[in-house]
């Protein structure tokens, strides 16, 4: 039945129902006032849907008695009385089969009709005046709209229209309005830890976030198009590895929360899905929880005030003092440094080590130190040390092999005790005083060296041959000042640390962005999830995979 | 088989709107006597064909439907449909069908016609 034109009488029964009987209505009359209820307002919804229900009641009650009936509610369908072929069993309608509305930029989404039951069979043409979509298969009930790859300028920016055609009746047009968005993660502003891009920033599908175990982490997410947070679920493949926040319902741009779970190390993906019955992955990136690694280190700064040469260029230096700007990179592996110096005061330590007085440490190569270092090591020790990664700086050290044997004028050969691969080609100086002479190695085999030039003097047994080394892993690690400026030294005492076992236990790599990089060239300080390819040896590491997480 | 042309289609098209709208002018004229008092019976026929064509081109096609919409166009007034906000509202809602916007309109309009009267 019609409801208009209201029956006065059974309005006011209604209402005198209404506002004695029905909650809502109780409250719209609390002062005895009747209030009326707002016509379109969800509040009211259920408040007017009962006032609905019991007008028709008492309608229906009132006709049966004898009033005027208009009928039943007509549902649709039947013919329309004013197509000129009514009889010709037009469908009034068709129905448009749920859909997602948001378009994956790049992808395409398939969109269907249904007729109404019992409604003969139409045919359909669908057509877009979008230039963000293109569409297959566009003269059926089922079409496939396929996006160009650009999202939407804004949300429901692009149509879609479909005609519904039957021979003899009018056509059936309806539009249905779309979205073409796309999500991206990238680095957030205020990280607490990493994310490696993999050296492809245009490409985000293959970027890795880092977060510490127990701890959190953001990543920034752009939605371009017109969606927003509320569009989506975020969400992480394994909860027990990592979770994330629900994502700010009413913003395109965000930092959204990653929570690490009480692992040491785990992987999972955090995947941004589309609140439509699909749940399509709009975007997915990595997730490496991990147990932070701790470094401890402590560092002395050793000169032998008996020799001149030993004085340090930067006596005063802070070590303990890098510690913020290391951790601040390291913190990306998911790693933190703590430093500390040897002297309670920062003071350097004098300590008599220069017995051959070259104004140098003196590194017998064979004999993986000798006495020189020994000086030192026995120095620095104490409760300041222990449980600590000793690095010594010191002004600048001379490493040596000494020969086994005696070398005669005019020798093409000649013997060192111990062995080590040399670089071919490379000259380095053999002897002292007047004798010294450079050679230069030819070739080697195990500790007998092939001159490219005969000996031009007599060498004793035990005379140095001076190999070009920039450090040791000995224990304590020696750094030597040399001429690097204080910051190079600085990383050059994370670096040497960096490859302990009890500290990062990481190679030398081939990357200057990179402090585990194999020479002091550093244009960054980063650790990467993507490999970096060994200097020495084959192969890649993984840096943040291969530190050690117990 | 006859076919008609174009114009032909056309031609029967008006005819038949405007018989549907005069079945409809008789329907109003005995539903809601005060609101056709207050224009001549050709005034109100073009008005009713008028508020068909809305309607048809909101998906509503059959007897019924058109007859409880001209229902609302007489409580309402001629051109509700593009004049109230909150009708234009439900009628673009498209998760609804026709049929189902319709019944949305009605229960709304009960209660602005209530508040009217308030």
């Amino acid at each position: 039945m019609s409801l208009h034109p209201l029956d006065p009488e059974i309005v006011a029964a209604t209402d005198d129902w209404f506002y004695a009987e029905h909650p809502r209505g109780r409250e719209l009359c609390a002062d005895g006032t009747r209030t009326p209820l707002d016509a379109t307002s969800e509040e009211d919804r259920e408040g007017r849907q009962a006032w609905i229900a019991e007008y028709r009641r008492r309608l229906a009650e009132k006709q049966a008695g004898g009033g005027d009936d208009d009928g039943p509610d007509d549902p649709g369908g039947g013919d329309d009385p004013t197509d000129p072929a009514e009889g010709c069993n037009c469908a009034a309608d068709f129905v448009i089969d749920p859909h997602c509305t948001i378009i994956k930029a790049g992808d395409s989404a398939q969109f269907s009709v249904s007729e109404l039951d019992g409604a003969p069979a139409g045919s359909y043409v669908w057509t877009t005046t979008s230039d963000k979509l293109t569409l297959a298969n566009d003269h059926a009930s089922t079409v496939r709209v396929i996006s160009t790859g650009m999202p939407s300028a804004s949300r429901d920016a692009e149509t879609l229209t479909v005609v519904r055609s039957q021979t003899g009746c009018a056509d059936i047009t309806k539009v249905i309005h779309l979205t073409v968005g796309k999500v991206t993660f990238s680095k957030a502003a205020g990280q607490a830890y990493g994310y490696d891009d993999f050296d492809t920033p245009l490409d985000p599908d293959d970027d890795h976030v880092s977060v510490k175990r127990d701890a959190d982490t953001t990543v920034h997410v752009e939605m371009e198009g017109g969606i927003v947070g509320a569009d989506f679920d975020f969400e992480c493949a394994d909860a027990g590895i990592a979770t994330c926040e629900e994502a700010p319902a009413m913003l395109p741009s965000f930092d959204l929360r990653i929570d690490g779970g009480s692992t040491d190390k785990g992987s999972t993906v955090l995947r941004a899905k589309v609140r439509c019955p699909s749940a399509q992955v709009f975007r997915e990136i990595a997730v490496h929880t991990y147990k932070e690694r701790e470094v401890k280190v402590v560092v002395g700064k050793f000169h032998d005030s008996t020799s001149a040469g030993t004085a340090l260029r930067f006596p005063n230096a802070d070590y303990a003092g890098h510690q913020p700007t290391i951790n601040d990179k390291v913190k990306e592996a998911v790693a933190r440094f703590d430093i500390t110096n040897f002297d309670a005061a920062n003071a350097q330590t004098d300590v008599a080590f220069d017995s051959d007085g070259n104004g140098a440490l003196s590194y017998d190569i064979a004999a993986g130190g000798g006495t020189e270092l020994t000086r030192i090591a026995t120095a620095f020790t104490g409760a300041r040390t222990t449980g600590r990664i000793r690095i010594a700086i010191i002004r600048d050290m001379k490493s040596y092999f000494y020969l086994a044997s005696a070398a005669a004028a005019g020798d093409t050969t000649i013997t060192v005790r111990g062995s080590r691969a040399f670089d071919p080609g490379r000259a380095m100086p053999l002897g002292t005083g007047a004798s010294q002479e450079n050679i230069t190695i030819a070739s080697m085999s195990g500790a007998t060296l092939t001159l490219s030039a005969p000996l031009a003097h007599a060498h004793p047994a035990g005379t140095p041959l001076e190999f070009p080394a920039g450090g040791w892993s000995s224990d304590p690690i020696m750094i030597i000042e040399g001429s690097a400026s204080l910051d190079t030294i600085k990383w050059t005492m994370a670096h040497e640390a960096g490859h302990r076992d009890e500290g990062l236990d990481l190679r030398d790599i081939v990357d200057q962005t990179d402090f585990m990089h194999w020479m002091q060239s550093w244009t960054d300080y980063r650790l990467r999830y993507c490999p970096r390819t060994k200097k020495h040896g084959t192969g890649t590491e993984n840096q943040w995979e291969t530190i050690p997480r117990t | 088989m006859l076919q008609l042309s174009n114009d032909q289609w056309g031609a029967l098209a008006d005819a038949k709107r405007r018989q549907f709208a005069e079945e409809m002018a008789d329907r109003a004229e005995r539903r809601h006597p005060a609101a056709c008092r207050k224009c001549s019976r050709e005034e109100l026929i073009a008005a009713l064909e008028r508020e068909i064509q809305t309607a048809h081109g909101h998906g509503l096609r059959n007897r019924g439907l058109l007859a409880r919409f001209t229902d609302l166009s007489m409580v309402l007034g001629a051109g509700f449909a593009e004049r109230e906000d909150w009708a234009q509202a439900i009628l673009a809602n498209t998760r609804l069908t026709p049929p189902q916007r319709l019944a949305e309109l009605e229960e709304a309009a009960v209660f602005v016609v209530k508040g009217q009267g308030a």
